[in-house]
């Protein structure tokens, strides 16, 4: 308590004046912005129109994306807020799902089906996923965890920004941000309950069941106790997915060779598991919060697109086992937060300390079961990545309408030397140089068993960081916004080629918010970021089965020029209570993006012998959303456009260019019953791939087909409309409710788009098999 | 300036050659009226009101919209449902600018049904190889020999064009109106799996309409001008792969009665066909359904319509089809039925 009295006095003498004075009710400077939840005026009656009307104003909030509370008209970025009522209504199950219906924003896969990967821009590994404002960047591959691991039932709101963040949020905020918003205990002030069964092809036998409690206790003295507390757990299979088997490929890094195709088969991966253990404890200002998921996620398509097939006899028929082949990304993470405001609330202070496992563990299928190679071919490597540091953020006002925000963090993070392994074929039967085993010699060879061969060498990075971005307000309709952030990355693979000292990243953002006329807004922003190269770029081990590192790799670079128009038009006008509107253009330059290039990872385009001819990217895009609130009923709509250029590969022709989401959730009885529509059309976009243009004979007499290096296609991927239907009612009082979601309804079967782009396709040879038709029902409730 | 750029897109689609090698040709599918004061596929001359605003849904089915004679893998020619079943919805919004002139938007998807054994083989190998020949060409057969070899199969569901509409209303009187709408559709459907045309096409219609005491009438009349698609016998031993089917630009018609039953419910006919004036194996399309609207509330309407095509000649003769709506408008009484049994 003494401490609490102490450093806000402390801040006061350092701060001059007499501003103690000042109230929250008077505070003699420009008030940025109202009270996040502003309680109604004694004697105000809180009507339904007004509950109705503060919905929407607290939906339109953005309480931490930007690092303040601002609104996502005044914001200076493009931000979009997704409720946790939304996410409920719309009957989304993963957050890509939500993703998706956001401008400039498309759910793809990649590495066969093992990774979920939100384009932004159309530019893969772009986002930045926050938890509770927490990086879970994984250091190693920039795998985040988009993926079905993330429970929604956890959330509040899930904050968006779309384009670079740098100068607030650092390294990998590279083309946008993802923070979701965990619920507090009075937001649940109870038990929450649910289970769910769902099946179809898209999500076979997914049984999900989840326990969510919040409360918060009070005491005679001293602050509230809060607690959280949310156990989950989900078994299913993995997408139903068939096609021509992969008998025999030329993975990495190999060079490039025929690919070679059996008869079709189905895919029979083994059944996943996911276990989330996750809660938060709050004592007054201090919030310990930790997540402990556990699991093993198999997929149906592995690296390659190659169908996880079980293994098979000598007669080549199914065994009945299942295929692993899994890429279990988790994250594990405890941090220690302590965030209070100070000088009669004008100084906020937030800072944490946390400490993050990403659990990677990949066991993919490399070659399938087939008589050839009765139990297929796998790798085994479980790839551990680490970060421990601590972050500092902090806003005060200062004179002249100015608002300071300033931090910095500290963090290391490292991954220890991880070795692969292979099942499947004898060591001596594998295209790798295998270890020998123990008094074994050349002449002789014995392999070890398995090939252990290191699958990535051990890195570390230390990363020091501080930011200033101020907010000028100098009159009330007009706020001017501009920001610096210095990153430095030290140690073993600290920053290479940046700009300053070598290892030292500068970053500037500038914007203006011009409230031009009622409730419409123009905004015009700069921004930029970096993505320094991840531990797999640097320090993969090229004579396993991956590309070789390159440690002298530097970082790659955003910056977006951007401009929006945004309105709330339309206020409690007959039926329509209001209509949302924004459009943005901007225009994104990347520069220095990492490729693959002779085997290795490069930042020359990839046409170029010279190192100075970075490889660049130049994107034009419109993103446009609507949203209109009929009545009870909420219809939204979200348009993007890309045209992307790259110095190397010329038009980047695997980016659908329009993409149309449109959305409705319609009461259809008051209070307990509504049904919700979601339509996502893309337009048709091509595929790099490659031809079968012989058959070929294969041992033991049948015949496959065989894909030449040589013959390629521009394979043209229909245009898709992916449509997602469901129904959710409410009874007892909002205590009980009961939801049926199909997703995929016409069961559209489609391609994900090729982000490698590879004009000579080695990694990506046949079009990534997207999830077919699936439905999720459920029933759940707060009985206490 | 408008009406010329109008004229310079139909001069260049009327100009525009067909391809040399396609795997499908547009089915030609349900075209609702673009708003709620038409019968359901027959347009009214009637605009909505200005700052109106409305949408309807519609479901759709249509049994084997597309039957061909085409040659197997034997050489044999046979008759074959291509697509056994197209199943649709449609979206449509529209809004009044004035209480003469209305612009309206068209959203639709769809999903097919192929007689798989009609379609062919994407990747087919001629001959097996052997030990004295261990590799052999492969080939593409059916329809994907129509186009460069690719891996994607025919879709199985996608978009169909998004239209785009303007409507005007030309006269208006008790009993008779007059109205010309003009639809541009673009071609973001997937013009090689029967899911959409080549190109944008222009659609200009010319509508009438005569109101009695309790029977409504409805005309249409117009074109569609697009690029020619034809769609050919890819599996047969002829060289010159003898052409199945051919379309281009379109005379279209359609015709409507509906009279009331009662307060809340209507029954009607609505009949619309195509007759092409260009392009070679070319054919006449009409289809007659039967309609039922129901009236529910003020803002709502709701139809059901069923029936088939009469061209037996026609290889896009379906053999029946349905058709179920919604319509609402939350400020116009659009959905009101008027004494005639049409909306008013």
């Amino acid at each position: 308590m003494t401490g609490r009295v102490a450093l806000p006095l402390l801040l006061s003498l350092l701060l001059g004046e007499a501003r103690a004075q000042r109230t929250v009710a008077d505070p003699g400077y420009e008030v940025l912005l109202p009270d996040p939840d502003p309680a109604p005026a004694p004697g105000q009656k809180d009507d339904a129109g007004d509950a109705a009307e503060s919905e929407l104003t607290i939906a339109s909030r953005v309480l931490s994306a930007a690092k303040q509370v601002t609104t996502v008209q005044e914001a200076p970025s493009i931000v979009t807020v997704i409720t946790s009522d939304e996410i409920q209504s719309r009957g989304y199950r993963f957050i890509n799902q939500a993703l998706m219906t956001i401008p400039g924003w498309l759910d793809v896969q990649g590495a066969g089906n093992h990774l979920n990967i939100p384009l932004v821009r159309g530019t893969a590994q772009a986002a930045l996923l926050l938890r509770d404002g927490v990086s879970m960047f994984d250091p190693v591959l920039n795998a985040a965890q988009f993926n079905r691991v993330i429970p929604l039932e956890t959330i509040k709101r899930i904050e968006v920004v779309t384009g670079p963040g740098g100068v607030l949020w650092g390294a990998n905020s590279f083309l946008g941000i993802v923070n979701t918003i965990s619920k507090e205990a009075e937001d649940i002030d109870g038990i929450e309950a649910g289970v769910g069964y769902g099946d179809g092809d898209g999500s076979p036998q997914d049984f999900r069941a989840f326990a969510l409690f919040g409360k918060a206790f009070a005491f005679r003295k001293g602050p509230k106790l809060r607690i959280v507390q949310h156990i989950s757990y989900e078994n299913y299979l993995a997408s139903r997915q068939s096609g021509p088997l992969i008998l025999q490929r030329s993975p990495a890094p190999q060079p490039p060779g025929p690919t070679v195709f059996g008869p079709t088969g189905s895919a029979d991966p083994s059944r996943s598991y996911i276990v989330n253990i996750d809660g938060r404890i709050s004592y007054g200002p201090v919030t310990l919060s930790y997540a402990l998921p556990f699991g093993e996620m198999n997929n149906s398509v592995s690296f390659g697109n190659t169908l996880a097939v079980g293994p098979v006899d000598a007669m080549g028929e199914r065994t009945g086992e299942t295929a692993v082949n899994r890429l279990t990304l988790l994250d594990r993470y405890l941090v220690l937060g302590y965030k209070s405001r100070f000088l009669g609330e004008r100084l906020g202070l937030d800072a944490k300390a946390y400490g993050i496992e990403f659990v990677r563990d990949i066991g993919a299928v490399t070659v399938p079961a087939s008589a050839q190679l009765p139990r297929g071919l796998s790798f085994f490597a479980p790839v551990r990545s680490y970060r421990v540091g601590v972050t500092f953020d902090g806003d005060t006002t200062l004179p002249l309408r100015n608002r300071l925000l300033f931090g910095g963090e500290v963090f290391h993070e490292w991954v220890r030397e991880t070795e692969v392994r292979f099942e499947g074929a004898p060591p001596e039967r594998l295209p790798l140089a295998c270890p020998l085993a123990a008094g074994s010699t050349l002449e002789t060879p014995v392999y070890q068993p398995g090939c252990p061969l290191p699958f990535i060498f051990g890195a570390s990075r230390t990363v020091i960081a501080a930011y200033l971005s101020d907010q000028f307000r100098p009159i009330p309709r007009l706020v001017l916004d501009a920001g610096l952030r210095y990153q430095v990355g030290l140690g073993a693979r600290g920053y290479r080629k940046a700009l300053i000292g070598g290892s030292g990243q500068l970053l500037g953002s500038a914007s203006v918010v011009w409230n031009f006329y009622a409730d419409m807004h123009l905004k015009v922003n700069y921004a930029t970021g970096f993505r320094p190269p991840v531990f797999n770029n640097t320090d993969s081990n090229g004579a396993a089965v991956q590309f070789s590192g390159n440690r002298d790799l530097g970082n790659e670079r955003s910056r977006a020029f951007q401009a929006e128009w945004n309105a709330r038009l339309l206020k409690n006008i007959g039926p329509i209570r209001e209509l949302q509107l924004r459009a943005d253009y901007s225009y994104t330059l990347l520069d220095s993006l990492i490729i693959v290039s002779n085997g290795s990872y490069s930042n020359t385009a990839a046409t170029s012998r010279n190192p100075d001819d970075r490889a660049r990217r130049a994107i034009h895009s419109v993103e446009a959303a609507a949203r209109l609130y009929l009545r009870d009923h909420t219809l939204s709509l979200g348009y993007t456009f890309l045209h992307i250029d790259t110095n190397d590969r010329g038009r980047l022709r695997s980016i659908p260019q329009h993409v149309v989401s449109l959305g409705a959730v319609v009461t259809l009885v008051p209070t307990y019953l509504e049904a919700n529509a979601t339509l996502n059309l893309t337009t048709g976009y091509d595929d790099p791939n490659r031809l079968r243009t012989s058959a070929v004979l294969l041992p033991g007499g049948a015949f496959g087909t065989l894909a030449p290096y040589s013959d390629l296609t521009f394979d043209r991927l229909p245009p898709q409309a992916i449509l997602n239907l469901g129904l959710r009612s409410r009874f007892l009082r909002n205590r009980m409710w009961a939801s049926v979601n199909f997703y995929n309804v016409l069961n559209q079967a489609y391609a994900h788009p090729d982000v490698f782009y590879d004009l000579t396709p080695t990694l990506e040879t046949t079009p990534t098999p997207a999830p077919g038709w699936s439905f999720f029902m459920q029933v759940g409730g707060r009985p206490w | 300036m408008a009406g010329r750029a109008v004229l310079y897109l139909s001069l260049v689609l009327v100009w525009a050659g067909p391809a040399a090698a396609e795997r499908s040709v547009a089915l030609p599918g349900l075209s609702p009226a673009v708003d709620s004061y038409g019968l359901v596929l027959v347009e009214r001359a009637q605009t909505a009101r200005r700052w109106e605003v409305g949408a309807q849904l519609f479901l759709g089915y249509t049994h084997s919209p597309l039957r061909l004679s085409l040659t197997d893998a034997s050489g044999a020619a046979g008759q074959h449902n291509l697509v056994r079943g197209q199943a649709s919805v449609h979206l449509q919004l529209w809004l009044g600018l004035w209480s003469f002139l209305e612009v309206a938007a068209s959203l639709r998807v769809a999903a097919h049904l192929y007689d798989e054994d009609a379609l062919g083989e994407q990747v087919a190998v001629a001959a097996p190889p052997s030990m004295m020949a261990p590799l052999v060409p492969t080939t593409a057969t059916g329809v994907y020999a129509g186009e460069p070899r690719q891996n994607t199969p025919l879709a199985g569901a996608g978009p169909l064009d998004p239209s785009l509409s303007v409507k005007g209303r030309i006269y208006r009187g008790r009993r008779f109106g007059v109205a010309a709408l003009a639809t541009v559709t673009l071609p973001l459907g997937n013009e090689a799996s029967f899911m959409g045309e080549k190109s944008a096409t222009f659609r200009p219609l010319l509508v009438g309409d005569v109101l009695l005491s309790r029977l409504s009438v409805a005309a249409n009349l117009g074109a569609i001008i697009r690029a020619g698609s034809e769609l050919r016998d890819q599996g047969s031993r002829d060289p010159m792969k003898p052409l199945l089917i051919s379309i281009g630009h379109e005379l279209y018609f359609a015709l409507g009665v509906a009279a009331r039953l009662h307060r809340v419910i209507s029954a009607g006919v609505e009949a619309f066909g195509t007759a092409p004036f260009s392009g070679e194996k070319t054919f006449a399309n009409v289809d007659m359904l039967g309609a039922l609207y129901i009236y529910p509330r003020e803002t709502l309407r709701m139809f059901a319509l069923s029936g088939g095509g009469l061209i037996p000649e026609s290889p896009l003769k379906n053999d029946f089809r349905v058709l179920l709506g919604i319509s609402w408008s939350p400020r116009s009484g659009a959905a009101q039925p008027s004494s005639d049994g049409g909306p008013p």
